[in-house]
């Protein structure tokens, strides 16, 4: 009993750095903005007037935008186009470079490398290539594989393709993350495993059905979960390359947020957005953890 | 509620939106979290007062020259030393806002025109009146001191410039087509404009004649089309109600953007515009609404050369206008706070001088703001390439941008609308969307007037 009380003790000790930490810039920054959400906060607050509760004021007023609902619909398009892709792109890509041959170190870090760049400068790279005019570097390529059929595509110019050229770009970053953390799932797979496979006469197909996949449950749990929230998160690449439009096509609620505190300084507002968005997402993790765990 | 709850209030909201921010945007965001600036000790290792200053980036030739002339104050005394630290135009407003909230600005920075209301309301400007000298405030052009002054009637900035905004113009294209070239006593009307378009896209090396730089972005609308607007007859905003409603969405405003969208149908304007060389690069623009900024582009011997010339804009009814208003520099209480008041001056007074207004003539052509510079300069005497800009400001062709703390949702809502018209969106509903969040967030501040 002693003993157990004094692990615990030590448990406590030992959290209590990174305790500190969330409760300082996770927790107390989300009450905050629960407490801004039901007042008139400013970014800059006039001098004539004071910091004052409006009730439900600025959840009525989101509830009535429309706005939010074409910016909740762009967000579940990029999760919904992102999340299958790039979770399948992921599994491929890790399977390729976890087979063993001489020299595949060299395709890690190939496949690695966009991650470590910073969002900002990946976006740049890809406005350039995302030209919209017929001797654009994608429109180019385009056309040459479909020989001449596709193109010359507008990407982020025109409403109808712009959240697919913001797809694109975030699964070629972010692809090489959760590659990675794929890897580490395959190298846990026992190779007694396959060799039982062999033994019963399975094909690759079957192998890679009934033994990689089973197996990395809990890894693919993992990724899903992350990419969905990186998902509607995005925002960075939408700051950089489109500003939310054309036409709204790409305003995000992370986007919308920022824009609403930031540029229109309704502080109480984005608030208001912040609480909202955090139960959405809050919503979605906990739904496909338990869809998921159930099969 | 007390001052002293207020900026803790401030405080902690800011430490909100920092935190969300961060929370929102573990991977991204990168970029956008260099305005965190450190305390620096208020010497410097020699004995010298730091005297911290934040400016925009500008364009490259901008760039040099404030480099150059930062580098030229700390060797000519042994007193100040400036530190100097640019920032990225478009979101330069949205940094020194999060600043003033965090009492985290610098001693002096320079603003746009517009900005100078939003700051001095905030409370983050100090008055220069104790400092300025009766010799300085006479030679600088009325203008300038009509924009540094608010509506307590003090002055809390000083331009170095004035800006001026007209089209650049290919001259060759323009003879070429067999276009009359306008002047301010004779400009086009809308059916000679639009016939001139016409004519020029018919040009072989033309592709779109108007380049009305798509480029720069949604925040350059509330500059660059305002005087088309008011040749119209509308507004962004009706000055003595202080609300959008019944400017930016009357039928005038409305007619100006319609004109807009008409000509990216008609394939005078390029709706997808990334780059900003096609005037003097490519050569495939004929006429450019741009400002000042671009005169050492145009007129270099790798850009255009002799062809480049200054036209007026057409008069769409209500007369010829131009844009107004430029960067200035202010100095921040911060500076008053920190005891570094007198520096900071020391600092504005080198930057006003004569010679520096010379050097940021030659930097970026804009109109020097002071009388005695301006009128010696040759470009801006009867027959120079600059004389128009000249012409415009003193017979008053100009129409200044709002003056409000409202200006930067004004500014940004208006961009967005006319992004949006261009892809083909209905202008009335378009400027309807942008008269409904501006005047909420006026609402929602108290921003009604004085």
């Amino acid at each position: 009993m002693n003993k157990l009380l004094k692990q615990e003790k030590t448990a406590w000790l030992m959290s209590a750095p990174a305790l500190f930490i969330l409760i300082l810039f996770l927790v107390l920054p989300f009450l905050a903005a629960f407490f801004f959400s039901f007042t008139n906060r400013m970014l800059l607050m006039n001098p004539g007037t004071s910091l004052k509760f409006v009730g439900l004021r600025n959840y009525i007023r989101l509830f009535t935008d429309a706005e939010f609902y074409n910016a909740l619909k762009n967000n579940a398009i990029f999760a919904l186009v992102v999340v299958p892709i790039q979770t399948s792109v992921a599994l491929l890509l890790a399977m390729l470079v976890n087979a063993k041959i001489r020299g595949i170190q060299i395709f890690r870090t190939i496949f690695f490398s966009p991650v470590v760049i910073s969002m900002v400068v990946v976006t740049i790279v890809w406005a350039l290539l995302f030209t919209p005019t017929p001797d654009g570097y994608l429109n180019i390529l385009l056309s040459k594989l479909s020989f001449g059929l596709l193109g010359p595509l507008e990407w982020h110019h025109s409403a109808s393709t712009s959240m697919l050229a913001i797809a694109i770009l975030s699964i070629w970053q972010g692809v090489g993350f959760q590659m990675v953390i794929f890897m580490a799932g395959l190298q846990y797979i026992p190779g007694e495993l396959y060799e039982a496979a062999d033994i019963d006469g399975a094909n690759t197909i079957q192998k890679f059905l009934y033994v990689t996949i089973p197996q990395l449950k809990n890894t693919m749990i993992f990724v899903i979960l992350t990419t969905t929230i990186f998902a509607f998160k995005l925002f960075t690449q939408i700051m950089v390359l489109t500003e939310g439009g054309p036409q709204g096509s790409t305003t995000t609620l992370v986007y919308m947020l920022y824009r609403e505190g930031f540029i229109k300084m309704k502080v109480g507002y984005a608030s208001a957005i912040a609480v909202i968005f955090f139960i959405i997402v809050l919503g979605i993790s906990m739904v496909q953890r338990k869809l998921i765990s159930q099969e | 509620m007390n001052m002293r709850e207020d900026t803790l209030m401030f405080k902690k909201s800011l430490a909100m939106l920092v935190s969300v921010s961060m929370l929102l945007s573990m991977a991204g965001c990168s970029g956008k979290q260099g305005e965190v600036v450190q305390e620096a000790p208020a010497q410097t290792d020699d004995g010298k007062v730091v005297v911290k200053m934040w400016r925009h980036e500008g364009t490259p030739s901008e760039s040099a020259y404030y480099a150059g002339l930062v580098e030229d104050f700390n060797a000519s005394q042994d007193a100040v030393e400036i530190e100097v630290t640019s920032l990225p135009d478009n979101t330069y407003g949205e940094q020194v806002n999060a600043a003033i909230l965090s009492g985290d600005l610098p001693d002096i920075l320079d603003l746009d025109g517009p900005q100078m209301a939003g700051f001095v309301n905030a409370g983050a400007l100090a008055p220069l009146d104790d400092y300025v000298t009766d010799e300085l405030l006479s030679d600088l052009l009325p203008s300038l001191v009509a924009q540094g002054t608010y509506d307590d009637g003090k002055l809390y900035a000083l331009g170095q410039f004035e800006s001026g905004l007209s089209f650049w113009g290919n001259k060759s294209h323009l003879e070429k087509a067999g276009v009359r070239i306008p002047t301010l006593d004779q400009p086009w009307d809308q059916a000679e404009f639009l016939s001139a378009l016409d004519k020029l896209k018919a040009l072989d090396e033309v592709e779109y004649p108007l380049d009305i730089k798509v480029n720069y972005g949604s925040t350059y609308w509330v500059y660059s089309y305002l005087p088309w607007v008011a040749s119209f007859g509308g507004d962004y905003f009706d000055r003595d109600l202080f609300q959008a409603e019944g400017a930016m969405n009357s039928e005038e405003t409305v007619k100006a953007f319609q004109l807009v969208q008409d000509m990216v149908n008609d394939g005078y304007i390029n709706a997808n515009q990334s780059t900003d060389d096609d005037l003097y690069g490519s050569k495939t623009a004929s006429l450019s609404l741009v400002g000042h900024w671009m005169y050492p582009n145009h007129t270099s011997a790798e850009g255009l050369g002799e062809d480049a010339i200054l036209l007026p804009f057409p008069n769409f009814g209500n007369g010829v206008f131009t844009g107004s208003g430029s960067w200035a520099w202010g100095m921040t209480n911060k500076a008053v706070e920190r005891g570094v008041d007198a520096e900071v001056w020391q600092v504005m007074e080198h930057f006003m001088s004569k010679k520096a207004i010379e050097g940021i003539f030659e930097a970026n052509g804009a109109v020097p703001g002071r009388i005695s510079v301006l009128v010696e300069q040759d470009e801006y005497k009867e027959d120079g390439v600059l004389y128009l800009y000249r012409e415009q400001l003193i017979n008053n062709h100009s129409r200044v941008r709002p003056v409000t703390p409202a200006f930067g949702v004004i500014q940004a809502m208006i961009g967005e609308a006319a992004q949006n018209i261009m892809k083909g969106s209905d202008v009335k509903s378009e400027l309807d969307k942008a008269v409904k969040e501006i005047d909420q967030t006026i609402e929602d501040n108290g921003y009604h007037g004085k």
